[in-house]
């Protein structure tokens, strides 16, 4: 029996994970004497140069633990610099230069420990000038003034526009001192520039104060207007790259670790950012940053990402939370399905013990509603558990994948993400064709390279190549981009069609190359048939900024020369389904983990970036890997995790796993999507669904569509096919689909119909109360009910099991059950 | 059986239901007066030395169909007779029923028909003659039900709407099975889909073809066992016109039948092959050399094969390089590459793009589609040397087939003309042409358009009818030297006989002082658009066809006041004088709209009031109109009174009149009680014949006689 709500386990499992930590802690607080203390960065990041009187440097000191775990010590040690006045260092380790020279940074602890760093200060005498693309656009960013939900957005704001995240210096140059009448900024005056006051609220600003007079900020800025607000002259030094340090570290929930960013320009010079860039937790509640870079852990176990941007750069920073500090990572786990292996890794890395196997029962219910998306038949059901040998999981998986249900199920799931959409009315032959070429692909288990191939070359009419009805669904060519993007690279490029990506690298220009490739498709009418064709011409795009024709380009790969007679979509197909792209292979694995596990190892599962990294990389890497070497082999990856320990895992959680949340230290529940939950009901009450034009016995999860009327679907979450987005696909609860499922007319018609499985059992005198109820529970469960179960079934049915009303009830109470709505 | 039980809101559901189903079996207010649509007989698979009887299943204007024409002599249709009337002795006709006798040396293949009514002679449909042919009385709905088949034999069926028929049988492993659906032959709307399913419900080959040929695919058998195999509409609709057939043969060599018998095979010029043939060419990753003039026929055996030829042209000599495979029925879009190949100091080789080619012969209006994917690449040498054609299709689709066949042909230009004519649906919207046939009452008109395809022949073409039957005219029609199509009026006179023939449409041109004439092929709309296919679908047929009727008086006849031709300059307007003959009930306005005006010439609609018969039409010919000799005409819209058939009303006055004269003989006094029933059912259908047959409202589309029109 499922466990939804295992409020003593839970709280059980926070005495317990309190006092591993304390005892850690206290362990620290003994066993750090003697534990060497090390400045981290500076010097040994190669970022020991402070140039000019602006520059800042973030010391980061630290000491390692016997546990392993290494420990920031910054906030705890006091700072001393040798020979003094050419430095400033505050309490949190952040250095300011007074003037030129050598300096030697001590941090010394309470017990005495003492580490030391060199650094070097130049260029303070002399006045240097304000950089508005290097200082100036960065504080924007820094105070939030270029975000989207402010001056940034594309029509600004009270009439003050800045370019998205200051990716368009030069524009924004042009704004704040031509625009406005100049009022923006005065050379005169600058403590009286609208941008100042503004800025600290001296005058009424919708967005309040952003900085005080007394920051760094605002003397950069003032300085800036004070010397004629120069726009950057010459070749204009740019970021290359950007680094957090460190980049991962293991940490005790509700303690604190300070990051380091470094920069590296163009012109070789490596820079501490640390306090001018912008940070973001991809889960706060497990992790809040703070605008200076220090990351507060919660009193959770997982893993959190930080995310530090500077100058249209990303890096992150992974922490890992272990339930337990003390316990050395265990050996890992030998299994031979790489899965086991990973996640036993992670498992023990966090020190979270998994869930035991879950029951047989258990396991034929979930592979099978994952795998054909509805429940098993009874047969079925007791064949499998009637079945002694060792091997019959395995059996199963493989019988499941032969079946043409797989194949319906899985050609429904991308037929969604592909558009195969209908606005109502009658069926259509691209609908049809289309889901039939789907369904056959999954069928005969094409690799997966060639169905994305086959899909973005595709060319001719429908009948002949069924792959072109996605043409004909999205017609126009920035979707077409952002969908293959988003659908085989897990790339949301979106942004990257008005601005660069706030949280990748991508640009316009990057978004451009890609749309390139689809810049010949032609469609034509020979005959009474539509085409798709290429048309003779040089593959190009026009540079959104430039206006200059560019060449097509994969995502971070070479612009293509391709032949005007070519299809260059081939060179798209090739960049994407190679063994090397670093994304095409990932973006897979994790949609179909997601599918089998609840949870993608990254979430969303179609927006991997870097600073959005997955719960186990290692994990991530590995399966994509094995999914590249397999020849992209869709149902060995299946067989792959279906066969894995992780996904036989019980849903029931330990006291000490149950605040896992993203480690798959067992199987998360999810409800039944809409399709299946509609199709398993009528299973259970024996009724059945009619569509329009479909023939009588076509289940819901085998719709070649989405345009089929239906309030089920619709309020249980079926999408729409608007959008590439799984997450169009609803798995929320809500009380409309609570409503429906307890008091509709629907299920009422259900429940009562004359050839439904509560007349029949009702009518059928030749079988056993006890016997229809274990049927009952086999079909909806897959399992016998409990001895209390059948004893609470039998005294409610009383004399009365002749009736249908008895029986109806009962079975309406099953389907409103957690155990039924869920896939556990 | 006990009575049934109908309840008051199900009984209103079906009265409604009922009144649904009299209004669709009414004849509409229609756009034109009742012809004959012939859409789908009962059966349409029939075997040499075989009886059927077979019926009119789906048409338009379908009462009294008497005859069924075959266009082999060899099948011959007979209409079954009914009871006789009550106390009459001369059986009734089975209107639209009919024993068909196939005659045992009748050869295999696709043959058309047409029904031949009250309302005159139908478009044609397609049946297919095959041996061992076998109506399927029942197909299952799942395995256990399943109609068995027998290897060989062709098993004819109708689809049912939302049901998949089922068939079994057994496969033996290793064995590799051809599975052949017809439907595409025969004109049935149906798109097959089409499963094989083994013995643990696994399906292990499925396919879905196209209303543009039919299905064929090849299944080896990995086990031995039974097979259950589903066929359906591809969306689930059924009914008589969605017949097909199934044939399952171990043969899977060759194709039953010829694809390019229904093709798009209008463009292919007769004599475009060269004496030597058509050789074969195996697939090759190397250039095949050829040698001018050459026909080789190879095939892409995948999506990215691109085939490459290599031969040598002389500068001034211009080559027709031409591909030919869509218009065999083969599912590609070709597209043809030429480069010149350049040779360096050092011997090294280059090549240079010269030409391109892609789509080819637009034959089509907005109903008529027989447009080509194919290539035909007129091609002027620029240098002396060695060419390289590459052929790649650019449909790289392989779900009506992994491999698909074309022919090259290097050929020096041809001179041949081609013509392709058609019946024109009245109606001033084309998307309401249907399947339709062609009946003219007394004075009634009506319209064949014409397109030539020139293969490099300039000049005008004189259009006409060689074949006219009595009682019906037709005007020469000119396409223009600057022109590839132009209208022909058929109209009949005012005494003409009920009677129906094939027309043959001919085209001359002037060449070199000879007279080349050339007979047009026929094609047809053979479905009209619907919810999923928005074009009309048409198709090349065996021959037009036209019928007429002494039975009725068309209501209105437009044409000009003289048949002399109208001359105009450039630049300057014309008036040309129009005369209505109206008949009672056509006293509305008319509204004239000029067709197939020549380039450059313009005319706006001309509205003539209802108390008018005659009106000046004014042309204008634009400086940019070409001098020469052209025809056009008007198509008039207005709307008519009309009785439908007002000889059924006589017949059943006469029947009932009969009775009554009955009833009034004393010596028959023992029958009154059989009379007076009669009587009753007669004066019943008297009634609802007089509703049928009272005079309705017709919006009516009338062609003009053609306008000949000189531009000097």
């Amino acid at each position: 029996m499922i466990q939804f709500s295992p409020g003593r386990q839970a709280r059980l499992a926070t005495t317990l994970r309190m006092l591993v930590v304390l005892t850690a802690l206290s362990v620290w607080s003994s066993d750090c004497v003697g534990q060497t203390l090390l400045i981290e960065n500076g010097a040994e990041q190669g970022a020991s140069a402070l140039i000019g009187s602006d520059a800042r440097l973030q010391l980061l000191v630290s000491r390692v633990q016997p546990s392993g775990i290494t420990v920031d010590q910054t906030r705890d040690v006091s700072f001393a610099a040798s020979p003094p006045g050419l430095v400033s260092i505050d309490e949190t380790g952040l250095v300011t230069p007074l003037a030129d020279g050598e300096v030697t940074v001590t941090a010394t602890a309470q017990d005495g420990q003492q580490a030391t760093t060199t650094l070097s200060v130049s260029g303070t005498e002399n006045s240097q000038s304000v950089s508005f693309c290097g200082q100036v656009v960065p504080i924007f960013t820094k105070l939030g003034c270029n975000g989207g939900g402010c001056h940034g957005k594309i029509a600004g704001q009270n009439g003050f526009r800045l370019s998205l995240l200051g990716f368009e210096p030069a524009e924004d140059h042009k704004r704040l001192v031509a625009e406005s009448r100049g009022r923006r900024v005065s050379l005169a005056s600058p403590d009286q520039s609208l941008l100042l006051l503004k800025t600290v609220n001296a005058m009424p600003h919708g967005g309040g104060a952003r900085t005080d007079v007394d920051s760094y900020e605002y003397r950069v800025l003032r300085r800036w207007i004070a010397q004629g607000m120069p726009y950057d002259t010459g070749e204009i030094v740019q970021v290359t790259s950007i680094r957090a340090y460190p980049s991962v570290r293991r940490m005790v929930g509700e303690t604190a670790q300070q990051l380091s960013v470094i920069a590296t320009f163009s012109d070789g010079r490596v820079e501490d950012v640390t306090r001018a860039a912008v940070y973001e937790s991809n889960d706060s509640q497990m992790a809040e940053v703070s605008q200076t870079g220090l990351v507060q852990t919660a009193d959770l176990v997982g893993d959190v990402a930080v995310m530090a941007r500077y100058q249209g750069h990303v890096t992150v920073f992974r922490a890992e939370i272990p339930l337990r500090v003390d316990a050395p990572t265990q050996v890992a786990d030998n299994s031979d399905n790489l899965i086991d292996r990973f996640v036993r890794q992670k498992l023990d890395s966090l020190g979270i013990p998994p869930s035991p196997p879950c029951d047989d029962s258990t396991f034929i219910r979930r592979v099978t509603l994952d795998l054909t998306g509805r429940l098993p038949t009874l047969d079925a059901t007791n064949r499998f558990l009637a079945d002694p040998s060792a091997d019959k999981r395995g059996r199963l998986v493989d019988e499941l994948l032969d079946s043409d249900n797989y194949a319906a199920f899985f050609a429904r799931k991308w037929g969604v993400i592909l558009r195969n959409r209908r606005d109502g009315g009658s069926l259509q032959v691209s609908n049809m064709l289309f889901y039939h070429w789907l369904q056959e692909s999954i069928r005969v288990n094409k690799p997966y390279d060639q169905l994305v191939g086959q899909l973005l070359t595709a060319s001719g009419t429908v009948f002949s190549n069924p792959a072109t009805s996605w043409l004909s669904q999205v017609s126009d060519q920035n979707e077409r981009v952002e969908d293959i993007s988003q659908l085989f690279l897990g790339q949301r490029i979106q942004c990257a069609r008005c601005h660069h990506h706030p949280y990748e690298k991508w640009s316009q220009e990057d978004y451009a190359r890609l749309s390139a490739f689809f810049s010949t498709i032609s469609k034509k009418t020979t005959g009474t048939e539509t085409t798709f064709v290429t048309r003779v011409a040089s593959p190009t795009a026009r540079h959104p900024k430039t206006g200059q024709p560019v060449a097509p380009a994969g995502l971070d790969a070479d612009a293509l020369t391709i032949d005007a007679t070519s299809d260059p979509r081939q060179g798209l197909s090739d960049w994407v389904t190679s063994p090397e792209n670093p994304f095409f292979a990932k973006a897979l694995v994790n949609r179909y983990w997601k599918h089998f596990f609840g949870r993608g190892m990254v979430e969303p599962e179609d927006d991997m970036r870097v600073t959005n990294p997955p719960s186990n990389p290692e994990l991530m890497d590995a399966m994509a890997t094995s999914f590249v070497e397999s020849k992209y082999d869709l149902k060995g990856l299946i067989r792959l995790i279906c066969n894995s320990q992780t996904y036989a895992a019980a849903s029931d959680a330990t006291p000490e796993n149950i605040i896992d949340k993203r480690s798959y230290s067992r199987y998360y529940p999810k409800r039944m999507q809409a399709e299946t939950l509609l199709d398993s009901i009528d299973v259970v009450t024996g009724a059945t669904t009619s569509f329009a034009g479909m023939p009588a016995g076509t289940r819901a999860v085998e719709l070649p569509d989405t345009g089929f009327n239906s309030y089920f679907l619709s309020v249980f979450g079926q999408p729409d096919s608007k959008t590439a987005c799984e997450c169009e696909r609803s798995s929320e609860a809500n009380l409309a689909q609570s409503l429906h499922l307890l008091n509709s007319e629907e299920m009422q018609k259900k429940l009562t119909a004359d050839n439904g499985r509560a007349a029949t059992f009702a009518a059928d005198t030749s079988r056993t109360v006890e016997d229809k109820i274990g049927e009952l529970y086999k079909v909806a469960f897959s399992r016998e009910p409990t001895e209390r179960e059948l004893k609470s079934t039998l005294s409610y049915l009383g004399d009365q099991h002749n009736q249908r009303e008895p029986w109806e009830d009962l079975i309406w109470a099953l389907v409103n059950s957690k155990e039924f709505l869920f896939n556990h | 059986m006990p009575p049934q039980i109908i309840f008051p809101h199900r009984l209103v559901a079906r009265l409604g239901l009922l009144a649904c189903a009299i209004l669709i079996g009414l004849p509409s207010a229609g756009a034109q007066l009742p012809v004959i649509g012939l859409r789908s007989l009962s059966q349409s698979f029939f075997a040499p030395g075989g009886q059927y009887e077979i019926s009119i299943a789906e048409g338009n204007e379908t009462i009294e169909v008497r005859e069924l024409a075959f266009s082999h002599p060899g099948i011959k249709a007979t209409l079954l007779d009914g009871p006789a009337k009550p106390f009459e002795t001369t059986p009734e006709p089975r209107y639209g029923s009919f024993r068909i006798d196939v005659a045992p040396d009748v050869p295999e293949g696709r043959y058309e028909v047409r029904a031949i009514g009250r309302f005159g002679i139908s478009n044609p449909r397609s049946v297919l003659v095959q041996n061992e042919t076998q109506t399927v009385t029942s197909a299952g709905n799942d395995a256990t039900t399943a109609s068995p088949l027998t290897l060989g034999t062709l098993h004819w069926y109708k689809a049912t709407a939302q049901k998949r028929d089922t068939y079994s049988i057994p496969f033996d492993a290793g064995k590799r099975y051809a599975l052949n659906v017809i439907s595409h032959s025969i004109d049935s709307r149906l798109i097959p889909a089409i499963s094989v399913i083994n013995e643990k419900g696994q399906t292990i080959a499925s396919a879905i073809g196209s209303d543009q040929s039919d299905l064929r695919f090849v299944i080896e058998a990995s086990q031995t066992g039974p097979v259950t195999i589903t066929i359906h509409d591809a969306l689930f609709r059924g009914g008589a016109a969605f017949q097909y057939g199934l044939r399952l043969t171990e043969d899977t060599q060759g194709q039953r039948y010829d694809p390019a018998q229904l093709a798009n095979a209008v463009s292919i010029p007769e004599g475009s092959v060269p004496p030597a043939g058509v050789s074969q060419v195996a697939e090759s990753d190397a250039a095949v050399a050829l040698e001018f003039p050459a026909a080789v026929e190879a095939n892409f055996d995948s999506p990215e094969d691109q085939d490459q030829y290599l031969c040598k042209f002389q500068k001034g000599k211009p080559v027709v390089i031409e591909v030919v495979s869509d218009r065999i029925g083969q599912p590609t879009d070709v597209r043809l590459l030429v480069d010149r190949g350049i040779d360096d100091a050092a011997g090294a080789r280059t090549w240079q793009r010269v030409a391109t080619a892609e789509d080819s012969h637009n034959l089509s209006d907005s109903v008529i589609r027989l447009g080509s994917g194919d290539p035909v690449l007129n091609f002027q040498p620029p240098e002396d040397g060695e060419y390289r054609i590459t052929v790649a299709d650019l449909d790289t689709g392989q779900s009506l087939g992994d491999v698909q066949r074309y022919q090259l042909r290097i050929t020096p230009p041809t001179d041949q003309l081609q013509l392709l004519a058609y019946h024109v649906y009245p109606h001033k919207d084309v998307n309401a042409t249907r399947p339709s046939g062609v009946h003219l009452p007394r004075a009634g008109s009506t319209t064949f358009r014409v397109f030539a395809i020139r293969n490099a022949i300039a000049g005008p073409i004189k259009v006409s009818i060689a074949n006219l039957p009595a009682g019906l005219q037709s005007a020469p029609a000119w396409i223009a030297a600057n022109q590839n199509q132009t209208d022909l009026i058929v109209t009949a006179s005012a005494d003409v006989k009920t009677q129906w023939a094939a027309l043959q449409i001919v085209g001359e041109i002037n060449r070199d002082g000879q007279t080349i004439t050339r007979e047009a092929q026929a094609a047809a709309v053979v479905w009209e658009q619907d919810g999923y296919r928005p074009i009309q679908h048409s198709r090349l047929i065996d021959s037009l066809a036209i019928s007429s009727t002494e039975l009725d008086v068309h209501p209105i006849t437009i044409g000009p006041a003289s048949p002399d031709p109208v001359t105009a300059m450039k630049g300057t307007k014309a008036t040309v004088s129009i005369k209505l003959s109206r008949q009672e009930g056509a006293n509305q306005n008319v509204v004239l709209r000029a067709k197939n005006l020549p380039p450059g010439v313009t005319a706006g609609d001309l509205t003539i009031a209802g108390d008018k018969s005659e009106a000046d039409w004014t042309v204008d010919v634009t400086g940019n109109a070409t001098p020469g000799t052209y025809t056009f005409w008007g198509q008039g819209e207005t709307k008519v009174k009309f009785a439908v058939n007002p000889q059924s009303l006589t017949h059943a006055t006469k029947s009932l009149e009969d009775l009554k004269a009955l009833r009034a003989d004393p010596n028959r006094s023992q029958d009154h009680a059989e009379l007076d029933k009669a009587i009753a059912a007669a004066n019943t259908q008297l009634e609802a014949i007089k509703k049928q047959t009272a005079a309705r409202d017709f919006t009516l589309y009338v062609p003009s006689a053609l306008i000949t029109l000189v531009i000097q």
